[in-house]
C-alpha cells in the first residue's frame, strides 16, 4: 500500500456510538479511532496528493481547497446530527496514529472541556445585511445657494449619521435577542466582502451556541426578526445548525465581542 | 423578504462559510499538526488573491480572519 497521512476531523467521547460516515477527503473511508476516553474521526490519505507540500503548493487553488475543506465539512455534518463534535479545524494532518493520540493526550483537558460545554447543543449562524437604500440627499439638488447648500449638507450628514447609530443599535438588539434564546453566543467579524462576493454590508455575523431542545424556539424567534427587519432595510439570514466551530477551543474565548 | 433557515440537506453551503469555520474557526490542537498557523494564514491569504479579480477588491475590507 503507498504511503499515507491521518487526516482527523473531529472528536468524540469514546462512548459515543457513531460508526457510519460520509465518505471523507478524497473519497476515503471514514472511520473511528479511539484514543483514551476519546474517540477521534478519521481517515487515511494518500501522502501523494495531500501531504504537506500538496498544502503548500495548493494554498492558492480554490477548487482543491474547496473540495478538502466541503468534505471536511460533510462528515463533520452527518456526526454533528447525532453526537456532540468537537470539530477540528483545516489543515488538520497527522504523520501517524500515534502522533494524532499523543496529540490528543496532551490537549485532553481542553477536549475534556469543549465536549462538556457543547454537549447537546449545536451551533446557528445569523448574518444581517444592510439592504436598504440611501436617502436622496438633499444636498446633491443643485441650484442651490452656497449656503443653502452647505446648511442641506450638514443636514445630509448628521441625518446619514443618526440613521447609522439606529441601524447599529437595530442590530445590537437581534444579537441580544438571539443570544438570549442560547447557551451562548458570540459576535465575529464581519465576512471578508472578497470571499463572500455580497455587495450588501455585513452588518451581524453572530454564532450561537444553542441547546436541541430550545432548537425551535431559537428558530422561530429568528424568523420573526427576520420578518420584522425586512421592512427596516435589512437581510437576515439563519444557516446551521453547524458543528460547534464557534464554541470549541478558545475560539469563542479570543474573539471579543465587536464593537460596531 | 424573509427566508427560511438554511437547512443543510436543502443546500450546499456558502464557501466563504467553510473558510469562515473550517479554515478560520475550529480547534487546532496544537502538538504535530504538520502544518501552522502560518500554513492557515497562507491558506487565506491564497484564498483571497484568488477570489479577488472575481469580485471587486475593495481595499478597506480586512481580512476576515480572526486571531485564535
Amino acid at each position: 500500500m503507498d504511503e499515507t497521512i491521518v487526516h482527523a476531523y473531529g472528536v468524540i467521547a469514546a462512548d459515543e456510538p457513531l460508526t457510519q460516515f460520509p465518505p471523507g477527503i478524497g473519497d476515503t473511508t471514514v472511520w473511528v479511532y479511539g484514543v483514551g476516553s476519546f474517540a477521534t474521526i478519521v481517515s487515511l490519505l494518500p501522502v501523494e496528493g495531500f501531504g504537506v507540500t500538496d498544502w503548500e503548493r495548493n494554498a492558492a487553488n480554490v477548487a482543491w481547497l474547496e473540495r478538502v475543506a466541503r468534505q471536511h465539512h460533510e462528515v463533520l455534518q452527518y456526526a454533528t446530527m447525532t453526537a456532540t463534535v468537537v470539530p477540528l479545524r483545516l489543515p488538520s494532518v497527522y504523520g501517524s496514529l500515534e502522533s494524532l493520540a499523543d496529540t490528543v493526550h496532551a490537549a485532553a483537558d481542553q477536549l475534556e472541556r469543549d465536549l462538556r460545554r457543547i454537549g447537546g447543543k449545536v451551533e446557528w449562524a445569523v448574518k444581517v445585511y444592510r439592504t436598504g437604500v440611501e436617502q436622496n440627499s438633499a444636498a446633491s439638488n443643485a441650484s442651490a445657494s452656497g449656503r443653502d447648500y452647505l446648511a442641506a449638507r450638514s443636514r445630509d450628514l448628521s441625518a446619514r449619521g443618526s440613521a447609522r447609530e439606529q441601524l447599529r443599535e437595530q442590530v445590537r438588539k437581534i444579537h441580544q435577542a438571539l443570544g438570549q434564546a442560547s447557551a451562548e453566543h458570540v459576535r465575529n467579524q464581519p465576512q471578508d466582502a472578497v470571499l463572500s462576493g455580497r455587495r450588501e454590508q455585513m452588518l451581524l455575523n453572530g454564532a450561537y451556541l444553542v441547546s436541541r431542545a430550545d432548537e425551535a424556539r431559537f428558530l422561530e424567534l429568528a424568523s420573526g426578526i427576520a420578518d420584522d427587519s425586512s421592512t427596516k432595510g435589512l437581510s437576515v439570514e439563519v444557516s446551521g445548525p453547524w458543528p460547534a466551530y464557534n464554541f470549541t477551543g478558545d475560539a469563542a474565548v479570543a474573539t471579543p465581542e465587536a464593537v460596531t | 423578504m424573509s427566508d427560511a433557515p438554511q437547512r443543510w440537506s436543502d443546500e450546499q453551503v456558502a464557501l466563504v462559510d467553510l473558510i469562515d469555520r473550517v479554515i478560520g474557526g475550529g480547534v487546532v490542537i496544537s502538538g504535530d499538526v504538520v502544518l501552522g498557523v502560518a500554513g492557515v494564514d497562507l491558506v487565506y491569504l491564497g484564498l483571497r488573491l484568488v477570489l479577488a479579480p472575481a469580485h471587486e477588491v475593495e481595499q478597506s475590507v480586512a481580512l476576515g480572519r480572526r486571531s485564535g
